[in-house]
């Protein structure tokens, strides 16, 4: 069966600002994102066994790492735009967010997130990335 | 599109230059809250911004007690406010982050049998980074005054005012003053100041804010008084959003 290696098809496409859809895959190099619907304990004295029922989506904060380059100029889609320039005025927006880890095959998570911060870590040897902390707003398509 | 490597970072606190000793830099540009408005209704978590920023800087590396570094600029300084520069490269326009009103919260120092003795600080922020600024002059020494930068055209004008973190980290004879002059075109007829430092000496540091409108074009006059034949300074500036 096939596995799908991160390659030119995994893709990272933000609006920012709002409704303005850039793709920062060429500056992405990683991300750390996670689907979750939390169990809710409802056991009681009688059962035998735990019990459980399903929250509600109730996502963990997920992340993306980028590299940090040398353009201060956004360029319009569908060529790449500097993730710095992109996102550096959007800390605390609700931004729509699509996340594909191969996008010909469609498969990945889309929906609206906060941009909760961003946290440049240069260090001395390595190339200069930063990265970008979001959290979910809403449901998130999972596909 | 040219990514950086690290070794091209530039941090400069209060007219120090910190950039032979430390090697590490983590940057926080964060809002404080993030508050949960989920509703019954809600099929999945709502949330909104708190708007209220905490921004934190940290830097570390190797412990140096030269004068002009690391241990010679925070033996006195925790629990006091410094005025940093960080850049995201060394020469000119690249991106920048700077910030005056952070309280030097703690100075650390390691060591270990086999290990360089290290030395790192943390930062608190009463006031957000400017973190949308660039590096509109890089350390530079300059012996004759006053002396101008070249032209940049920021691509179009602003009406937010603007601030701008001036280090100086050297002088002799005198005191300098950075003045940031403005032109909408391109200083052919056109030459106004924006807004200009107070008159420093060596390890000063200070940020200036000016309001309204801002130009489109852009330079740094560096001024001399008092019989200054030479200033080593660097500034960084940021158009307000």
């Amino acid at each position: 069966m096939p596995k799908i290696p991160a390659s030119d098809n995994t893709s990272v496409r933000i609006d920012s600002p709002l409704n303005t859809l850039r793709d920062l895959s060429c500056d992405a190099s990683e991300f750390d994102v996670s689907f979750m619907i939390p169990a809710l304990d409802v056991t009681s004295f009688k059962d035998a066994a735990e019990r459980v029922i399903a929250d509600i989506e109730r996502h963990p904060e997920f992340s993306i790492t980028f590299f940090f380059n040398t353009d201060n100029v956004l360029v319009a889609i569908p060529l790449f735009s500097p993730a710095w320039e992109a996102l550096k005025t959007q800390v605390g927006i609700i931004l729509n967010v699509e996340l594909k880890l191969d996008a010909a095959l469609n498969f990945g998570f889309v929906g609206t997130a906060l941009l909760v911060s961003l946290n440049p870590g240069p260090r001395v040897g390595d190339a200069i990335t930063f990265v970008a902390n979001f959290r979910w707003d809403d449901a998130v398509t999972l596909s | 599109m040219v990514k950086i490597n690290g070794n091209d970072m530039r941090l400069f606190v209060n007219g120090f230059d910190l950039s032979g000793s430390q090697n590490e830099i983590d940057l926080t540009i964060a809002i404080r809250e993030v508050l949960d408005r989920t509703g019954f209704d809600d099929v999945a978590e709502r949330v909104i911004s708190g708007n209220v920023r905490r921004d934190v800087l940290r830097h570390g590396g190797f412990f140096d007690d030269d004068a002009g570094d690391i241990n010679d600029l925070l033996i006195t300084r925790v629990g006091t406010f410094t005025i940093f520069l960080v850049s995201f490269g060394f020469v000119a326009e690249r991106h920048s982050i700077h910030a005056s009103s952070n309280l030097s919260t703690e100075y650390r120092r390691t060591s270990g049998v086999g290990d360089l003795v290290g030395a790192s600080a943390v930062y608190a922020s009463s006031a957000e980074f400017d973190h949308l600024a660039f590096l509109a002059l890089p350390k530079t020494t300059f012996s004759s005054f006053p002396s101008l930068t070249a032209n940049v055209d920021d691509g179009a004008a602003s009406v937010n005012g603007a601030n701008m973190v001036v280090q100086v980290f050297a002088t002799v004879g005198g005191t300098v003053t950075l003045e940031l002059r403005e032109s909408s075109d391109n200083f052919s007829g056109d030459d106004t100041l924006l807004m200009s430092s107070s008159a420093l000496t060596a390890r000063d540091a200070e940020r200036i804010e000016a309001s309204g409108a801002v130009k489109q074009f852009r330079r740094v006059n560096v001024v001399g008084g008092g019989g200054l034949t030479s200033a080593t300074v660097a500034l960084s500036f940021q158009r307000n959003p």
